[in-house]
């Protein structure tokens, strides 16, 4: 035998005992964690603890720094249940480790030992002149002062618990000592108050390690010896149910699936939602993209006030200040040259494309715009006449998880073939292409709950149930391809991602009726419990997965809602009950409400929108200015965008604006709007105008004489020609449907007011932008006074 | 489906596909010491399948094993990040010295066959292997066992192949002084 084949026997033997293997894939047999040193350290009663706190607590004590399991550090031991103080311990133990501070320690032990058996306990850790402040004896009774306590260790009676002083560091030395039930420190106010907890209080009860019949798996750590004598070891994975059960009296260990639900319209995607109690896989209810719904919000815009500074038109009367406006009792309505058809209402581009069984549609960028029907999702592009296809994947159930702030990028998770949430194409309209990143390579037959990617890091995190466990992952995604960073967390109870900064993930982790919120460190898998709720609050992150807003459940009658910042761990109240909230696509800017916020440095900012950033929060409608589109009945419709430059370029006024103009001005208004219109579209002959000196006639009976001069200028019209002939003067056509006339101040022959001119909604908030305008009174008729710029 | 069928069928997975599962878990495990582990939690999950759900549906049984065990691989121990980060930089063993290392596996010694029987002394030799740093073990596994020549390994470990040799040889050094092997 060479060497060669002497390694390759040595290790294809002993790499692995294929019979073990065998045998115990056999009996449903999980390998197990090597346990952690603080899981080591801790005995029998407090491991059977840790363990009834669920994996939750075992993925905790893996943390280097501890984990606050319960905020209980101030709180006196009388006033903590049997299980708090065993979990207050362990932080308590972990805080003291490297701690040589002298502090007051009770020592409960197992079973109560005698006086011997204590000072082998205590003399394995101290020193033998340990000062004892208190000897709790197996009777119940307490005895303290020097002379008692010697008296008891030179008697028969057994200990049951012992207070000491010593080094905090010899806590965790004398919590390893398997006699030893618990080590926890006590305050001046304890001695008088606390009395030693026993084994039996803690709320694990029953401890069934199965298969008797069957050889003890091999363990190749030191196991956890439970007060029976009973060896458990910590399991890693969630499996290990296989090799032991644990088994509460109240059954708290069922997980109570809570509806995270969280309506904030149909805004933000991500929403997990609810799980049946027999642990059917569900699907989180991400809102897909919508077709642009009509934009109404639950509360009202603010009502615009008409401007009060405009001055009047120079008259020979007094100007009056602004008054309700008159109701006029004798209306002139001036009507419309013969042959003359005034259409002061535009109409809306709309175009429609084929029935391709859309469910929804909207745009990426400013000419392609994205479609999901019930088993693909495509991207098309769109140049004013006609669309092109220019990717399509097959995709069953599509759902919409990320949207870029710029809206070129999407994730969009489908079922697989095997019918689990498993697939997951990242949609790119500037590579113009769909990309399937195979996110079934780490959810495998598991099923995607929810997504959260981070841009600035390209990291990317999977929520995904398998098997009854819920599983971070952490991948990093690059360009289109995915790759594996760790899988840093899992839980058997629910698990809700926040968001992520940095190398941190935020979590809150839901069981039974309690919330905790977590940080996890992905790359050492260290977490930390941040945040407690014990109200079940709803719990969504936005899409950009840098916020997540927490409300209060649907069955509070009091709370507020929380905007969550992972940035600075910084929990921002809204002082909202019920508001919604809506972040869109943006990172950082948000609707609350009606009222617009940036989040900056952990607190919310009022924010002065620009339609750029409503653009992010609006991300449904369109993210291209042109085009917004829509599936109708299978179609996808195509219309004008509200998010252009010329919008932008505007300062627009938000807020509904209520009409408070008479029917004579509007009259005018409209008259003068057509004629304005057909000018600056050139559409004269349209509207009947086939001459110039029908032009004219027209412009001079909606115009007053300074108007109609003002425009003939403007528009290089020959009064002196026959023939139509006109420029467009650069006038801006409006339509008249989309107009809001306030008057602000009249008398009999004039008045002067503001033309709200709808530029959209935004945000389901309309915005206006404006133009002064002024009425005379000419030859009996109301006439538009200026030029509608 | 009774147990019997699932016994058989498992049993004939088990045997057909153990070296390719356990050959793609010790590539992909961030530790060697933690690919029997993951190996079994492969074949537990592959058992429970099939008792939950029959095996009619599996076309491809290795496959289908082979993706159980990415997953145990990514969730048991997950290596892509820690093997990235546990690259070495390690100086190159010196070409005379791989030569004769190189000459001597391939040099018959009957003694080795000796070793082989005494199971204590094996076991011994093993362990000492496993005792290096986790990629040795690894190491020694895909070169011996899979036969993945040294560059492949380097490969597949994102390892200099300097690094890769130094720590196999240096191994094999060791092992001669300390075993006489």
């Amino acid at each position: 035998m060479n060497k060669h084949d002497f390694y390759k026997q040595l290790m294809s033997e002993y790499s692995f005992d294929t019979d073990k293997i065998r045998e115990n894939a056999k009996k449903g047999k999980f390998a197990r964690q090597k346990i952690s040193p603080i899981a080591i350290g801790i005995t029998a009663a407090v491991a059977a603890c840790t363990v009834a706190c669920g994996t939750v607590a075992i993925s905790m004590m893996e943390s280097k720094n501890g984990v606050d399991l319960i905020d209980t550090s101030s709180q006196s031991l009388s006033a903590l249940s049997a299980s708090e103080r065993v979990q207050n311990a362990i932080e308590q133990q972990s805080k003291a480790k490297d701690s040589e501070e002298i502090q007051s320690v009770l020592v409960t032990f197992c079973t109560p030992l005698s006086p011997k058996g204590t000072e082998r306990v205590l003399t394995a850790y101290t020193d033998s002149n340990i000062p004892v402040k208190a000897v709790y004896l197996a009777n119940g009774s307490k005895i303290s002062g020097s002379d008692n306590v010697s008296a008891v260790f030179s008697g028969n009676d057994n200990i049951s618990a012992i207070c000491i002083e010593c080094a905090g560091s010899v806590m965790s030395l004398l919590q390893s000592d398997t006699d030893v039930f618990l080590v926890e420190l006590m305050s001046e106010s304890d001695f008088d108050t606390a009395t030693p907890i026993s084994p039996d209080e803690i709320e694990t009860t029953e401890v069934v390690i199965p298969e008797s019949t069957n050889p003890a798996p091999e363990i190749k750590d030191d196991p956890i010896i439970l007060p029976g004598g009973e060896e458990i070891v910590l399991p890693v994975l969630p499996e290990t149910q296989d090799t032991f059960e644990i088994i509460y009296t109240d059954e708290t260990y069922e997980t109570v699936d809570v509806t995270e639900t969280v309506d904030f319209g149909e805004t933000l995607a991500p929403v997990e939602t609810s799980e049946t109690s027999d642990d059917t896989e569900t699907q989180e209810t991400v809102a897909p993209p919508v077709e642009p719904v009509t934009p109404e919000t639950e509360e009202l815009p603010p009502v615009v006030t008409p401007p009060e500074t405009i001055a009047p038109p120079e008259t020979n009367e007094t100007p009056q200040q602004p008054v309700e406006p008159v109701i006029p009792s004798d209306p002139v309505i001036q009507q419309p040259p013969a042959g003359v058809v005034l259409k002061p209402d535009l109409k809306d581009f709309v175009y429609k494309t084929e029935n391709i069984s859309a469910v929804s549609a909207y745009f990426l960028d400013k000419n392609i715009y994205f479609v999901r029907t019930a088993d693909s999702i495509a991207l098309y592009e769109y140049y004013g006449t006609t669309e092109t296809l220019v990717d399509s994947v097959p995709c069953l159930d599509s759902k919409v998880h990320w949207v870029s702030e710029d809206g070129c990028k999407l994730l969009v998770s489908g079922l697989s073939d095997q019918g689990n949430r498993s697939k997951m194409w990242l949609v790119d309209s500037q590579s113009r292409g769909i990309f399937d990143i195979h996110a079934e390579d780490a959810i495998m037959y598991g099923n995607l709950v929810s997504v959260g990617f981070d841009s600035s890091t390209d990291r990317l995190f999977f929520n995904a149930k398998l098997d009854g466990v819920y599983y971070l992952y952490a991948l990093s995604l690059d360009g289109h391809d995915l790759s594996y960073i760790e899988s840093p967390f899992w839980s058997e109870a629910k698990i809700t991602m926040l968001g992520s900064s940095g190398d941190n993930i935020y979590l809150a982790v839901n069981d039974a009726s309690l919330t905790q919120i977590y940080r996890v460190n992905i790359l050492t898998r260290e977490s930390n419990i941040i945040k407690t709720y014990d109200n079940n609050p709803k719990i969504v992150s936005n899409l950009a997965f840098t916020h997540a807003v927490i409300s209060p459940a649907d069955s509070a009658l009091t709370g507020v809602i929380e905007i969550f910042d992972p940035a600075t761990e910084s929990f921002i109240t809204t002082g909202r009950f019920d508001a919604s909230v809506t972040f869109g696509a943006s990172k950082h800017d948000l609707c609350i409400g009606g009222n617009f916020y940036t989040i900056s440095n952990g607190t919310l900012v009022p924010l002065e929108p620009t339609l750029e950033t409503l653009d992010a929060i609006d991300y449904k409608r369109s993210f291209s200015g042109r085009y917004i589109a829509s599936a109708v009945d299978g179609c996808v419709k195509i219309t004008s965008g509200v998010y252009n430059d010329n919008n932008k370029a505007l300062n627009l006024v938000y807020g509904q604006v209520v009409s408070n103009a008479s029917e004579r001005y509007v009259d005018a208004l409209n008259g003068a709007i057509s004629l304005n219109n057909a000018l600056a579209l050139g559409t004269c002959p349209d509207v009947g105008i086939h001459a110039q000196f029908k032009l004219i006639e027209c412009l001079n009976a909606y115009y007053s004489t300074d108007a109609v001069n003002a425009l003939v200028a403007l528009c290089g019209i020959d009064t002196n020609s026959l023939k139509l002939n006109y420029t467009s003067g650069k006038l801006t056509a409006v339509s008249a449907n989309k107009t809001q006339l306030v008057i602000t101040y009249e008398d009999s022959v004039s008045a002067i007011g503001t033309l709200y001119i709808k530029a959209g909604t935004f945000c389901g908030t309309p915005a206006y932008s404006t133009a002064n305008v002024s009425f005379v009174k000419e030859d009996g008729v109301w006439k538009l006074g200026n030029i509608i710029r | 489906m009774d147990k019997f069928d699932i016994d058989s069928y498992f049993d004939e997975v088990y045997a057909e596909t153990f070296n390719s599962v356990s050959r793609f878990v010790v590539s992909h495990a961030a530790r060697f010491q933690d690919a029997e582990d993951i190996v079994q939690n492969v074949y537990t999950r592959f058992y429970k399948r099939l008792k939950d759900k029959g095996f009619a549906d599996i076309d491809n049984a290795e496959a289908f094993v082979i993706n159980i065990a990415k997953f145990e691989c990514r969730s048991f121990f997950s290596g892509f990040l820690k093997r990235r980060d546990k690259m070495m930089n390690m100086s190159d063993f010196d070409e005379e010295q791989s030569a004769a290392l190189e000459a001597e596996l391939s040099r018959d010694q009957k003694k080795l066959e000796d070793v082989m029987s005494d199971k204590i002394l094996a076991k011994q030799i093993f362990d000492d292997i496993m005792s290096d740093d986790e990629t040795v073990g690894k190491i020694f596994y895909m070169h011996f066992v899979m036969d993945m020549k040294l560059d492949e390994i380097a490969n597949k470990l994102d390892m200099k192949l300097s690094t890769v040799k130094t720590k196999l040889y240096r191994t094999l050094e060791r092992q001669k002084k300390k075993f006489g092997i």
